[in-house]
């Protein structure tokens, strides 16, 4: 029975002055993230619109867009992404042009795996935040909400949660036990302390989950429920410096125009509710959003008036700390610059993880010199 | 002579089997180690269960390449038909008559690793699979030739790509870094030669064959580990073989397996490794020599290693008569613990051990446990089947080391045994 060890999780106190300004247990952090992927590979090139290049014109006479909103060096935003042109002239909004890697797949599985673990050679199981963010005990790193994968927070040492929503989390977590045992089997002390990690976080749900709605009105779409959840644990104080959610459908192979425009306006609407909200939380200034997707879209349309995989895309960031504008160069659409048909990226995805990580988490930059911040926070 | 007692039993056949029927633990009981594992590694029928309809390639090919409507539907048949082949095989480990073989089907499926994602053909998929079930436990030697002829691998690895001129060098860097000898013991030219001889290699997608294609093999004489000539690729995988090294680095992985997670001490894998090799590669030798060994035995390692998802599901489902869940709601259960059968996350397959306990699995498990475990109309079937045993019999069945929790105060066998698969303990083996 010498396993039996019914001693207090010890482990605790010796970690805790290593913990980082900013990653102090049980308040909210003073720097959030909230990611959204864009699932099934968003046709970068007609959500950034280099509008006046006639190899754009071209190689699109179907399904190009036509009254793009400019924005500045001859791109230009869909349209459907009006709403959030505000934060645009509030230099809240940049764009990263050209993001991808190289070698890229055009397996979506493949190629999420790529950017979620950030290891083109697909030798890494830790997402990338798992790598970024220390482990903290009594303390979560990252919630995603409507998805069962971990994705960027997944692997060994991970410390987030991944839920549906909240009621269905603390639901399924009513059957884990709570107590907290000191054990020496390494299996079984780090089960414990997993169940330590959901406890913690359903704890914490528990209080922002009874706590206050923002009076901010969400669009009443999946994407935008999800985003009032977020909103919710955030001005409840959720300890959590991670936020992931997604929306899903662009992989649009075929009759594009309009669905591509619909997922554009969902996409602009939501993020338009959530900085409303943060704004009238005053907490605009402690959130950075930062789009995603495994790949962008093949330069020229198919012959079904859509897309086929494709490789480097634009993507944008949000927030009130982010220094708008946009930053990498768009990439060449002449036929002999693009590779197998598709655009070749100019800044690694990397460089945009080395930002969150560097300038404004302040944590080491995990890819050193090679991979170096893009000033766009 | 060391005679098993119950809990002895219990050690080998969770960490060999697919679960631990009281019935098997029984008859192992009192024998001697080299009994008990020549009982266990004994042969059994290894029948598989009717196929499901899996359309053939040359059908699918005319399809997609119809046009974009064709290729998206073509896809989607073929995502409909892998998820087909996952519940077949569900439901193989759930009914298989050679547990111990099934276990090692599995081991070699996360050892030669292909994916339905990569190789998009369920049948081939399906005679891989085939392939790893008939040298489960046979000779190594065999197994590896076979494997890299085998078509769904010479996709996976782009093995079909490597042709005279414009070689690929992923199947021969995989062969000597993950199949056979592990990172720093080969170098990068030899893998350049090795890509050379393997080239030619390929398939007949229509036919779901291994095709060899003389035009496309590169016959130029190349140095591989300090040997010149022109090779083919089956002098390749002969010469790999005769470095020690193999059997050490199939050694370690069945030390992962079977043993800890910890690191093992170089002299037991030295000589397992030795063992492996003089017996020509005979898995079954190597088994039964780990099997036997101290180490395996050890007090300090029982209960150390972490269940995966398949000896958590289908391991309790086969231990205990709880309501069965439909192969599709397993499988699909499986792939929310991170065992996505068919579909390992990459060529290194599953990492194992602890990383199989995250957030999100560990819910999931607690979940689907707390739901077999429910009163349900099965639980009379359950209270029947269950042994009249002492509780501590009960406990040394179920749980590699006493329970974290304390136990029900109300007596009853049905909530005695739901205790203790909800206990943290149960987790391990």
């Amino acid at each position: 029975m010498n396993r039996r060890d019914f001693l207090q999780y010890a482990s605790l106190l010796p970690l805790a002055g290593m913990v980082p300004q900013g990653f102090a247990a049980g308040q909210r952090p003073e720097q959030i993230v909230l990611l959204v992927e864009l699932k099934g590979g968003n046709d970068g090139l007609n959500t950034l619109i280099p509008f006046r290049d006639d190899h754009y014109h071209r190689a699109r006479p179907g399904i190009r867009v036509k009254n793009a909103i400019p924005l500045k060096n001859d791109m230009a935003m869909n349209p459907y992404l009006k709403q959030l042109l505000p934060l645009w002239k509030e230099g809240h909004m940049a764009w990263i042009q050209g993001v991808g890697y190289a070698n890229p797949s055009r397996s979506h599985f493949h190629s999420i795996d790529v950017w979620e673990t950030a290891s083109p050679r697909n030798n890494e199981t830790r997402g990338w935040l798992t790598r970024v963010l220390p482990p903290r005990h009594n303390a979560v790193n990252g919630i995603v909400l409507g998805d069962n994968n971990l994705g960027p927070m997944g692997g060994e040492n991970s410390a987030a949660v991944a839920m549906e929503d909240p009621k269905t989390f603390l639901r399924q977590t009513k059957y884990l036990n709570k107590q907290q045992y000191h054990v020496s089997n390494p299996s079984l002390a780090h089960m414990l302390n997993v169940q330590n990690h959901i406890n913690t976080a359903a704890e914490q749900l528990v209080r922002s989950y009874n706590g206050r709605n923002s009076s901010v009105r969400f669009p009443n779409s999946r994407f935008g429920r999800k985003l009032a959840q977020v909103t919710k644990m955030i001005i409840n104080g959720m300890d959590a410096p991670v936020y992931k959610v997604s929306l899903e459908g662009f992989d649009t192979h075929a009759g594009q125009i309009d669905q591509h425009n619909n997922l554009m306006n969902h996409l602009g609407g939501g993020l338009l509710a959530f900085s409303q909200a943060m704004k009238q939380a005053r907490l605009w200034n402690n959130v950075l959003v930062v789009t995603y997707s495994e790949f962008g879209r093949r330069a020229k349309q198919n012959n079904s008036g859509g897309t086929d995989h494709g490789a480097a895309a634009a993507h944008f960031a949000l927030g009130g700390r982010v220094r708008g504008g946009l930053y990498g160069k768009q990439p060449s659409l002449d036929p002999h610059d693009l590779h197998d048909g598709d655009i070749v990226h100019n800044v690694d995805f990397r460089e945009v993880y080395a930002t969150l990580a560097q300038r404004w988490w302040r944590r080491p930059n995990p890819w050193r010199n090679q991979h170096r911040p893009v000033l766009f926070v | 002579m060391v005679r098993l007692n119950f809990s002895d039993t219990r050690h080998l056949v969770a960490r060999t089997s697919l679960g631990a029927e009281w019935g098997g633990l029984k008859g192992l009981e009192g024998k001697s180690r080299a009994e008990a594992v020549n009982i266990l590694l004994k042969p059994a029928p290894m029948d598989t269960p009717p196929l499901p309809r899996l359309t053939p390639w040359s059908n699918v090919d005319r399809m997609r390449k119809k046009n974009g409507l064709g290729k998206k539907r073509a896809h989607k048949m073929m995502k409909d038909e892998g998820e087909r082949l996952k519940r077949w095989w569900m439901t193989h480990l759930l009914h298989t008559k050679a547990p111990v073989n099934e276990h090692m089907t599995l081991f070699w499926h996360n050892h030669f690793t292909s994916s339905l994602e990569k190789v998009e053909q369920p049948k081939l998929i399906y005679l891989q699979n085939q392939l790893l079930r008939k040298h489960a436990i046979g000779n190594f030697r065999a197994l590896i030739h076979a494997i890299a002829r085998d078509p769904a691998m010479l996709i996976y690895l782009d093995g079909s790509n490597n042709v005279k001129g414009s070689p690929n060098e992923n199947f021969a860097r995989e062969l000597m870094e993950l199949f056979t000898l592990g990172r720093g013991h080969y170098s990068e030219a030899d893998i350049k030669a090795a890509a050379l001889a393997f080239t030619g290699w390929g398939v007949d997608r229509n036919r779901g064959t291994f095709r060899y294609n003389p035009a496309e093999h590169d016959d130029r004489r190349i140095s591989f580990m300090g040997r010149n000539g022109s090779f083919t690729g089956d002098q390749i995988i002969d010469i790999i073989l005769e470095k020690p090294r193999v059997g050490e680095h199939i050694a370690e992985k069945f030390w992962k397996e079977f043993v800890s997670d910890n690191h093992p001490d170089p002299r037991v894998i030295r000589q397992w490794g030795a063992v492996f090799r003089k017996s020509n590669y005979n898995i079954k030798a190597l088994l039964s020599e780990i099997l036997n060994s101290d180490a395996f035995w050890d007090e300090k390692y029982r209960g150390t290693l972490t269940k995966s998802p398949i000896d958590l599901v289908v391991g309790t489902l086969r231990t205990l008569p709880y309501p069965k869940l439909s192969a599709k709601e397993l499988a699909h259960i499986s792939q929310l613990l991170g065992q996505d059968l068919f579909d390992p996350p990459t060529v290194k397959g599953w990492d194992g051990g602890k990383a199989w306990i995250d957030t999100q699995t560990l819910l999931v498990r607690t979940s689907l446990l707390n739901k077999l475990t429910r009163h349900s109309r099965a639980s009379g079937r359950v209270q029947a089947y269950l042994p009249k045993a002492t509780g501590n019999d009960v406990v040394d069945w179920l749980l590699p080391m006493p329970p974290l929790l304390p136990l029900p105060k109300t007596p009853g066998k049905l909530r005695m045994v739901r205790a203790l698969i909800l206990d943290p303990a149960f987790q391990l083996k």
